[in-house]
């Protein structure tokens, strides 16, 4: 146990943010913990409006401070060198210490390649500020280590003076990826980096991914919506509802062998390729109820298909069931007490 | 791609180029080739699938059959009334006509809904224009139609951002559907949505097929998406279909380098399944300039000399797949069932 | 030992739990008249705000902009009912009380509420020779309200006698008097009909023009869209002063009062419309890409459906906001034409009319509240602006 402590690079326990709009509060994360190892890819997946982007963005502290608020919950990171742990829902959102760990030790590439980067420097430019910004470098070696880290993801080499519109979406999302790993982080947060993508340029950003994982040996945070994606990259896998982890496990353990309903639902409801029999798809009735309801004990009920025929009220409050190790699943069926 | 008894729609040639225009004259500097000789024949009742990558032109090919862009060249036969009638030579009063035989579904389910209107008035209006219902009676069919694609009659008078985007892309096939169409072009109907809700539409979209004997052409992306509605496949690179078969053999039987690499780029809910994966080198080719000879041939790792030079022709490589590669018979291709093997 | 069974039977039991439930989605019909249910109990409670509420809310928590509203509508009321709240008419002298500075209202008498003003006595200053008015503080005259005085019909319609306030025997005038003894605050409220209906009418004819013109210009494109434009930039290249004075002083001498001010309006409109039609174009554009008006294209509407199904109700909210960001320049170009003597002539009274008064210098050192009418042509323009403002952030979607 103790063991185990010691080898997390960044642990989320209990986190809980709320947005306040207008029309009311918004409770985008409700319970979301998660760990991640050094150098492995933890995959986040559920569909939108389901916190995952949250949970990333609370990670650097990049939410609107004046509509947000991190209510509870902690963000451990343990950061390089010194093996110091802070706990980043407790910094100062704009503070010297956040922005020291962004872009340097966890950084981010986003879904949009072509809003993310600035339209009027030339790609070059972009990285060599990120660099200059963490590193004393003499700008002629900045120059000289951009056009590396260009070379590691595969673009051609005067791309480094083109301006971000001439590039295509994967030829940005690879200057994106150049960026962030230009100090290389001990953290890469993926927020849904190939949804904006064609499939055969989001398995070149997959494959690019991969192979600068096993080079700089970093962790990878994994966002997205498309199981596919998460079953290709991930080593394992948590699985978001309404602002609440349901389960989590290794990605065998999630795909093989699922035991949430909202798991096991969303496994039914895609359409897998090549499948000899082609059977009717068996999609979760209803839809994401809006953000603004609030939904006491089990999140899923209103959508559960057991939850009526089994009678479970829902309105418990779950605790985590270690089904096997390190499979864990945040539903009633699954408690002691239910059985 | 021969024609057939029950063939619907039948599209031969279709072509359409873009002007480019530049500077203060506007002089046309150049086209976007952006449908080229594209043709492909859908039956009554079945569901011809389209897949192909952005910019491939498969929008481009749905909207021009629809005469929302008037065509560069070519022909689309519809079947109206036992009769074969091309869609391009059709005047005002017959396209309107048209209009109540072939209808579209779009991809995002909240900029396709007038947010100032109500469900009624967005469902109704096709009804409206064309004068075939008003006042109460419009309300009753408006209800008619949200009970057809499983919505309450209480959402009336409810506005688009009362509802979730499932809901809305319900309301949207309701309007669709108001004016009886025998033709639906789907342009990426499920592509905006949850996966949960994804699998819900096209649920509804399969009952409604049976119900009301419908016919498809349903273009998405997503592979696997279509492979499951679809009966037929047609694969569009750059402006042109490459190869068209039944789902089941494309999957399992490519016989363009194309079709394998978009399988082979798919990826598939196996963890722990290791495949060969065929990355395809650089960029789609600009549709402005496309490259002379196969336009496939700048990124295809079977290319040869002439490639380079001459389009290849089609080929029935089996029946009902046509393929248009010179090597079309010689290559061994890797679909769906071969490639999961390294497990 | 007992352990290792232990957790085997607990496997057994989790993987029999998860079975049930993929079992559960395969039987869909069953399922989905249960669920049903429950989903449409919840989303009763979830429905979303509607777009007109979320606009008013953020509108209310503007306080320049509920400042600016109510002024506005204050403006039009006392517009309105014009004759009700002036107490003398436009052109009633009371020579005896030429150049009387505004009076000082007392509302208490031994602590009980009751609004008076003093008589006052009239005399010459021995130096200046000029008229001195003394008041009187012995002789107490009581404001009395909805008082019986001079008649007229209200709103033009109904003949009565009734005025919000008045004095039975002396003078009660607010804001003072003119040289010919009349009631500055009854001629500023009367004159408010002019002013304020003068931008409302200029505003209504350019928001037709605008609109037409931007609508068609966004919508069509091409040659059509190319023709507005330039139509635009010739009309805005024009200095507006010099604009107005040649088109005002081509008004023959001789028409009425009445058919000068329809004129002006006109003219007006004729320059304002194009911020207007630019405005809407650019909207237009934006909404023609909108899948929604595809849609309308393919079920066979025509451009006019589009037009008037679609497009219009889509730019009403804009057309609001633009139209209260007229205003202001409306009236104030009917203040600076009248000023310069090209606008209305008297007897029609307008802001403009009034402050020609205040033209020369001396009249600004001797008689300085002859200027009040300017003071309400700034406050008007203000809270039109504010409540402009107010809407615009309220209208637009990408502001929280």
């Amino acid at each position: 146990m103790n063991t185990e402590r010691e080898k997390y690079l960044l642990k989320i326990n209990n986190l809980k943010v709320h947005f306040h709009t207008l029309e009311g509060t918004v409770r985008a994360v409700e319970d979301a913990s998660l760990t991640i190892e050094p150098g492995m890819t933890m995959g986040l997946v559920g569909e939108s409006g389901c916190g995952k982007s949250v949970t990333a963005h609370s990670i650097l502290r990049l939410l609107p401070t004046r509509t947000c608020q991190i209510k509870s919950g902690e963000i451990l990171f343990r950061r390089q060198g010194n093996n110091e742990v802070i706990d980043l829902a407790k910094v100062e959102p704009d503070g010297e210490l956040i922005r020291s760990i962004r872009g340097h030790e966890i950084a981010m590439v986003f879904q949009e390649p072509m809003t993310s980067l600035s339209p009027v420097f030339t790609v070059g430019n972009q990285i060599i500020e990120a660099i200059m910004l963490h590193r004393r470098l003499q700008p002629q070696e900045a120059r000289e280590y951009a056009a590396e880290m260009l070379k590691a993801v595969a673009l051609p080499e005067d791309v480094i003076d083109e301006y971000p519109y001439r590039l295509s979406g994967g030829q940005r999302q690879r200057a994106m990826t150049a960026m962030a790993l230009s100090c290389h982080p001990s953290l890469l947060i993926a927020d849904e980096p190939t949804t904006a993508l064609d499939v055969t340029t989001q398995a070149q950003i997959i494959e690019l991914l991969k192979s600068l994982q096993q080079q700089l040996h970093m962790a990878i945070l994994m966002i997205t919506h498309n199981l596919g994606v998460i079953a290709e990259t991930a080593d394992r896998v948590a699985v978001m509802y309404l602002g609440r982890v349901v389960e989590s496990g290794t990605v065998k353990q999630i795909f093989d062998n699922p035991l949430h309903p909202y798991t096991i639902g969303l496994l039914k409801s895609i359409p897998r390729m090549g499948s000899e029999t082609k059977k009717r798809l068996a999609p979760i009735p209803g839809s994401v109820p809006d953000p603004l309801t609030v939904i006491e004990g089990c999140a899923f009920r209103l959508r559960c298909p057991v939850c009526k025929q089994k009678g479970c009220d829902g309105k418990d409050v779950l605790d985590a069931v270690e089904t096997e190790p390190e499979h864990f699943v945040h539903c009633l069926l699954y408690s002691k007490r239910a059985r | 791609m021969t024609g057939d008894g029950d063939v619907i729609l039948s599209v031969k040639n279709l072509t359409k180029h873009f002007p480019i225009h530049r500077g203060f004259l506007r002089r046309v500097v150049g086209h976007v080739q952006a449908v080229n000789k594209v043709s492909f024949s859908v039956k009554k009742g079945r569901t011809l699938g389209i897949v192909g990558e952005s910019g491939c032109g498969k929008t481009t090919l749905a909207r021009v059959i629809l005469r929302a862009y008037e065509p560069t060249a070519g022909e689309a036969l519809f079947k109206w009334n036992g009769e074969m009638v091309n869609i391009f030579s059709l005047g005002k009063q017959g396209l309107k006509g048209l209009r109540r035989n072939i209808q579209m579904i779009f991809q995002d389910p909240l900029s396709s809904l007038n947010p100032r209107k109500t469900v009624v008035e967005i469902i109704g209006e096709p009804l409206l224009i064309h004068g075939i219902a008003h006042g109460r009676e419009l309300k009753v069919r408006v209800s008619e139609l949200l009970e057809l694609v499983g919505l309450s009659v209480q959402h009336l008078d409810r506005y688009p951002n009362a509802f979730s985007g499932g809901q809305r892309q319900r309301i949207a096939i309701a309007r669709a559907l108001a004016l009886r169409p025998q033709v639906v072009l789907c342009d990426e109907p499920v592509s905006a949505l949850d996966v949960s809700v994804q699998a819900q539409i096209i649920n509804l979209l399969e009952d409604l097929q049976n119900e009301l004997g419908l016919t498809y052409l349903f273009i998405s992306h997503d592979l696997s998406v279509v492979e499951h509605i679809s009966e037929r496949v047609a694969v569009m690179y750059l402006g042109s279909i490459v190869e068209i078969a039944p789902s089941r053999e494309l999957y399992k039987n490519p016989r363009h380098p194309y079709t394998e690499s978009l399988l082979s780029a798919t990826p598939i809910i196996e963890p722990g399944t290791q495949r060969k994966r065929i990355i395809l080198p650089g960029e789609i080719p600009n549709p402005a300039d496309p490259p002379p000879g196969c336009r496939f041939h700048t990124r295809c790792s079977y290319a040869r000399d002439n490639c380079k030079t001459t389009a290849p022709a089609w080929e029935e490589t089996s029946p009902q797949h046509w393929v248009s590669c010179h090597f079309a018979r010689t290559l061994s291709l890797r679909g769906m069932d071969t490639q999961a093997v390294f497990g | 030992m007992n352990n290792i069974a232990g957790r085997d039977q607990q496997m057994k039991h989790y993987q029999e739990v998860a079975e049930y439930i993929e079992e559960l989605y395969s039987h869909q019909d069953l399922l989905d008249e249960s669920i049903a249910h429950q989903m449409s109990q919840a989303e009763e409670v979830s429905l979303p705000t509607s777009q007109w509420r979320l606009m008013w809310m953020k509108f209310i928590r503007n306080r320049f902009a509920v400042m600016g509203g109510i002024l506005v509508l204050l403006f039009y009321l006392g517009a309105l009912f014009a004759d009700f709240v002036a107490p003398y008419r436009l052109d009633q002298r009371m020579t005896r009380y030429s150049f009387l500075p505004p009076q000082r209202v007392h509302f208490f008498v031994k602590g009980k509420f009751q609004p008076h003003v003093y008589d006052l006595k009239v005399g010459r200053d021995p130096l200046t020779l000029q008229r001195a008015y003394v008041p009187d503080p012995e002789k107490r005259i009581p404001i009395r309200f909805f008082v019986q005085a001079e008649p007229y019909r209200l709103m033009g319609l109904i003949p009565t006698n009734r005025h919000l306030f008045g004095v039975d025997e002396g003078i009660v005038s607010l804001l003072g008097t003119d040289g010919q003894g009349r009631d500055m605050f009854s001629r500023i409220i009367k004159g408010s009909q002019i002013s304020l209906t003068i931008g409302l009418a200029g505003v209504v004819l350019s928001l037709l023009i605008g609109t037409v013109l931007g609508v068609a210009s966004g919508y069509y494109g091409g040659w059509i869209d190319n023709l507005v434009q330039r139509l635009i930039e010739i009309v805005r290249s024009f200095p507006p002063i010099p604009l107005w004075m040649t088109l005002t002083a081509a008004l023959p001498h001789h028409w009425p009062p009445l058919w000068t001010y329809f004129t002006i309006t006109v003219i007006l409109s004729l320059i304002g419309w194009t911020w207007l039609a630019r405005q809407l174009r650019g909207k237009v554009l934006a909404l023609r890409e909108e899948d929604f008006i595809m849609a309308s294209r393919l079920a066979g509407a025509s451009d006019w459906w589009i037009i008037f199904w679609h497009l219009i109700p889509a730019t009403f909210s804009h057309i609001i906001v633009i139209s209260t960001l007229a205003m202001p320049s409306m009236i104030l170009s009917e203040s600076a034409l009248s000023f310069l003597g090209l606008g209305l002539r008297p007897p029609l009274t307008s802001w403009g009319v009034l402050l020609q008064q205040a033209q020369n210098i001396q009249v600004l050192l001797l008689y300085p509240w002859l200027m009040i009418p300017g003071f309400f042509v700034a406050v008007s323009i203000l809270a039109f602006n504010f409540l402009g403002d107010g809407l615009r952030d309220a209208t637009d979607p990408y502001t929280v």
